[in-house]
Order: structure tokens, then sequence, then C-alpha cells
């Protein structure tokens, strides 16, 4: 049985006087106390080691290379396959996007690239080559290098993995920020994801309306197999991310 | 962190609260997730009901679509979440995107309802909704997901709750863009392109209802809910004063209060759904929650004689 009109006023009461308490608190205590109150239960335990790593951790120079040279693997990765829609008889309406798609995918490497405070560790990049290596073997990107592309399964394949690219990939989720503004290797992250939020659309309107002969079952199919293989990669990624970069070894001999 | 299996896709939810209390579930809004309701759950259990909540497809750590969500598929997985819990009626209650569904429960599957509670909701809409719709999703397709929540921001909430808590909504702001998917919220926007106007449908509805509305909720006015009001015969229309759109986050206590007193006038047949429209009283330790409202509560301006103004 529920709480009577009595019940109810004193269950009120109780909660009303905590929240009097706080509300009287000076509003940057409170605004502290409501962000460590706030239960980031993240489904993604890789995610959620990262969401707690950089709550406590700078984002420093190392930190920022790894994530520019994951993202850079990535994009590069995605305009090596654009690239050989520019070879394609224009007889399709998803080449003007896929082309608009590959410009804008490389104006995004060359910000980042400028943008990013690059470190001297050497070892950062040789961990950057393994994980471009492990990228270009387990979501099988040399498949979609070959040849045209036709209206059939392998353009919707490949649609499905530029889609989970942009979709799964998302630093800006994990990383503890302050000021966006005050510092320009994230506002450039930002700029960068916000990017992917409008590039994404070709993607998902060619998923949803391109006329292959593939049914909505089968799409689900292989978008959600996509994006489990990328996450895959990225939660690697992040939780290598959540560990101190391999040490640079000391010159000399 | 329970799961529930709908065809091949995860619904999280959180079930909590004596085995023998009332079974309340609460639905979210568009860019809420089951952790928004933690407040109304401690209040509610510690009140004797058995709270549910659950992030709805595409939302929260519910399972997220990339092609697809139907609008009309939102009742049909709460009614097999239901029969998942062995819970044979409950509360249903519900914030915009979740009232329509709460609205929609009612229609769908009367049997399982022991009252409906739609807050903020709507079952039409008219040009300046659709204006106001196609600016979010345009927001959100063309500038990202955090600034589709920044569009919320002035719609949500009233301009005394922004500047109370403007060093507290960045925190708001992260914490739905960590935990939504952009794509998965685009896809329930989008879902929305299928909605039909059931406002007359609403006549059908027997259960007692609570329908709530915030006195400057500009998103869902006040026309959507007296449309509520004036087509389900059991139910009372109750406006919260000094509140936006989001009144269940800018004064949930208050929502609580009405929710919990609507729960004992069911519960013991104290209630009388007889279609009247009530103010919520701001003074939450009161005896007196809602004082009838008089007037034409449909106007902003105060009545005036007819004839006065003309020259």
């Amino acid at each position: 049985m529920a709480a009577n009109k009595q019940q109810i006023l004193q269950i009120i009461d109780t909660f009303d006087k905590a929240n009097q308490q706080f509300a009287q608190l000076p509003q940057e205590k409170r605004a502290e106390i409501f962000k460590a109150s706030v239960i980031y239960k993240i489904k993604d335990k890789a995610k959620e080691a990262a969401f707690q790593y950089f709550s406590t951790h700078p984002l420093d120079s190392e930190s920022k290379s790894r994530i520019s040279l994951f993202v850079i693997a990535v994009k590069s990765a995605n305009a090596a396959v654009l690239k050989t829609f520019e070879f394609q008889p224009v007889d399709s309406s998803a080449y003007s996007f896929l082309h608009a798609q590959l410009f804008k995918e490389l104006e995004l490497i060359t910000k980042l690239q400028r943008l990013t405070p690059w470190t001297n560790n050497w070892n950062v990049y040789k961990e950057a080559v393994e994980f471009n290596t492990k990228l270009w073997q387990e979501t099988n990107l040399t498949h979609f290098l070959l040849g045209p592309f036709g209206l059939d399964r392998r353009l919707y394949e490949y649609l499905a993995l530029s889609y989970a690219f942009l979709s799964e990939i998302n630093f800006m989720s994990v990383v503890t920020i302050r000021n966006i503004d005050s510092d320009p290797y994230v506002a450039v992250l930002h700029d960068l994801e916000e990017e992917n939020g409008k590039v994404i659309q070709i993607q998902l309107r060619l998923l949803k309306d391109i006329d292959v002969p593939l049914k909505r079952e089968e799409r689900e199919e292989i978008v959600e197999g996509s994006r489990a293989r990328i996450r895959a990669i990225y939660d690697q990624f992040l939780l290598r991310l959540c560990q101190a970069a391999p040490e640079q070894p000391a010159a000399g001999g | 962190m329970p799961f529930f299996n709908y065809k091949n896709h995860e619904i999280h939810y959180e079930i909590n609260g004596p085995a023998e209390g009332p079974v309340v579930v609460f639905i979210n809004g568009l860019v809420q997730r089951a952790e928004s309701w933690s407040l109304y759950t401690r209040a509610m259990t510690a009140a004797g009901c058995r709270v549910v909540n659950y992030d709805l497809l595409g939302q929260g750590m519910s399972s997220k679509p990339a092609l697809q969500i139907d609008f009309e598929e939102n009742q049909v997985i709460l009614d097999a979440l239901l029969d998942h819990l062995e819970v044979e009626k409950a509360y249903i209650c519900g914030v915009s995107f979740g009232g329509v569904t709460v609205l929609k429960f009612g229609l769908d599957f009367p049997k399982r309802v022991r009252g409906l509670v739609p807050m903020s909701a709507f079952t039409e809409t008219d040009a300046m909704m659709v204006s106001i719709g196609c600016n979010l999703y345009e927001g959100l397709v063309r500038v990202g997901y955090d600034y589709l929540i920044r569009q919320f921001i002035p719609i949500n909430f009233t301009s005394r709750y922004i500047k109370e808590n403007e060093l507290i909504l960045p925190t708001i702001i992260k914490a739905s863009y960590t935990f939504n998917d952009f794509c998965a919220v685009q896809n329930i926007i989008e879902s929305i392109q299928t909605f039909k106007p059931f406002t007359e449908d609403l006549k059908k509805i027997k259960a007692p209802t609570l329908i709530m509305n915030g006195e400057h909720d500009p998103l869902t006015p006040r026309w959507c809910h007296e449309a509520m009001r004036q087509n389900i015969k059991n139910s009372k229309l109750v406006l919260v004063p000094n509140a936006s759109h989001a009144f269940t986050v800018e004064n949930p206590l208050l929502a609580i209060k009405m929710i919990l007193g609507f729960i004992d006038e069911v519960e013991n047949k104290q209630w009388k759904g007889d279609q009247s429209t009530w103010i919520a009283n701001e003074s939450l330790s009161s005896e007196t929650f809602a004082f009838p409202c008089k007037g034409n509560y449909m106007s902003t301006l105060p009545a005036v004689e007819a004839g006065a103004g003309k020259q």
C-alpha cells in the first residue's frame, strides 16, 4: 500500500530539507557536489575506464598525440576508400555525397595534424602503427579498395563501416573538459566530432535509403556488425590510452 | 545493471521498492535516461511504491538501432517489459516524448493501467510546435548533439532556474552527451515523422488520469493539455506554477507530491476524475496539494470586460 497524505508530506519534507541545505551553498560548491554525484554509469567498460581516467588525469601532449594518431589512422583509412569513388562513373546520387566527404575527411586530418602538440616519445608512434595494422586487418579494409563499386552488398558494407567510424569513435564523450575554448587542441577535436555528426548524415541517409538488394534485417545486421568491430578496436585503444604511454628508452648506448 | 531482451535489442531497466507496493513506471523524455528519475525513485520507494524506470530503445544504456526506431513500438516494448517483470498493472508516468507513450500505452493496453500521468505531453501538433521541432532536428543534424541539448535549455527551464544553475547545466549537458548517441536520438526524433494526431482517441481512455502542465511550457503549451482534459473523462488537469516544459526536473518534489497524492487517492478509491483543472500548491509543506483553477486559464492575459479598449 502506498503512503497516505500525511506520510507523503513527511517524505516530501525530508527531501525538501536536504534540498534547501543544498540550495543554500554557493553555486560553485553546488556545481562541484552535483558533478561528483552524477553517476556516469557507462555500459561500455572501456569508455567508463577512460572517463574515470580523464576525470583525474590531464589531457597531456602524449594523450593528445595518441588520440590524434588514432583518429588520423581511421580518417586516412576512410579517405583511402573514398578515393576509389573518384574514379567511378558519376551515375549515382551517392557520388556527390561521397566526393564531398572525402575532402571533408582530408580537411579534418590536416586540422588535427596542425593543432596536435606532438610528443617526442617515439614509442607512441610505434603503438599507433600497431593500432593502424589492427584497424586494416580487422575491418578488412583492402576489400573496399579494389575495383568500382556497384549498388550491391559490398557498397553497403563500406557505408556501414564508414558509419561505424563516425559514430563509434567519440573522444569528447570521455575526456573531461572544463572549457573547450581554453585549449586549441580540444577545440579542434570538438569541431572534428561536430563535423563527424554532420558527415554521418550522408551515411545514415544512404544506409536507410540506398537501392541495394538487401532486406531491412540484413541491413541492420551489416550495420551492427560494423559497429561492433569498430567498437572493439576503439575499446582496446581506450583501455591502452588509460595506461601511461610506453616510455622512451634513454638515448645513447 | 539489468537488461531485458526485446527482439534482439537490450532494454536497460531498474526496479526498486517493496514487492507489494503499487508499481509506478517512469518514461523518459527525449534526451533523458533512467537515472534521471533517481530522486523520484528514492522518494517514491520511501512512500511504499515499487518504481520501474528504463531507457527507451535508442536511449541511455538500451540498444541503439542505427537504421530505424518505430514510434509506435515504444508502448509495445513497455508492455513486454511489464511481462518480463511479471507486473500485471501499473501507474504509467512520463514526460514529454515519454508522456505521449503514456497515453499510447493507456490506449493500447488499458488492462495493464492503474493510472496514467502524462506530463508536458501532446496528442497533436500545431504550426509552432512543428516549427520548434524542425529547429531542434536541424540543430542536431547540422550542428551536433550538444547543440540540441543547449537548444533545449531555454525550452525546458525557466529563467530563474537557468540563472541559479548556470554552473550545473554544463554537467547536465555533459551527462546527456556521454550517455546518449546522437544517431539514436536522431532516429527517435525521426520516428515522430510517422506521428498522427490521436486526440479523438483519448475518449477511449477510462483509467484515472492526472495530466500535468508547466505554467510557462513553450514546447507543449496549455492547449495540448487542455485537449487531453477535454477528451479523457476520468481526468484532472494540474497546472504547475512558475515552471516550464521540464518541471519534473525544475521542481521534482512538487511533481512527486502530486503523483503520490494521485496514487493515494486512486488506491483508496477517493479519486474523482471530473475533468476539473487545478493549480499545484507550490508550498511543499501544505496539506492542500492543489487549488481549483478559476478563470480563463487558456489565456495569459487577465479577463477584460466586453467592449473594453474600443474607442
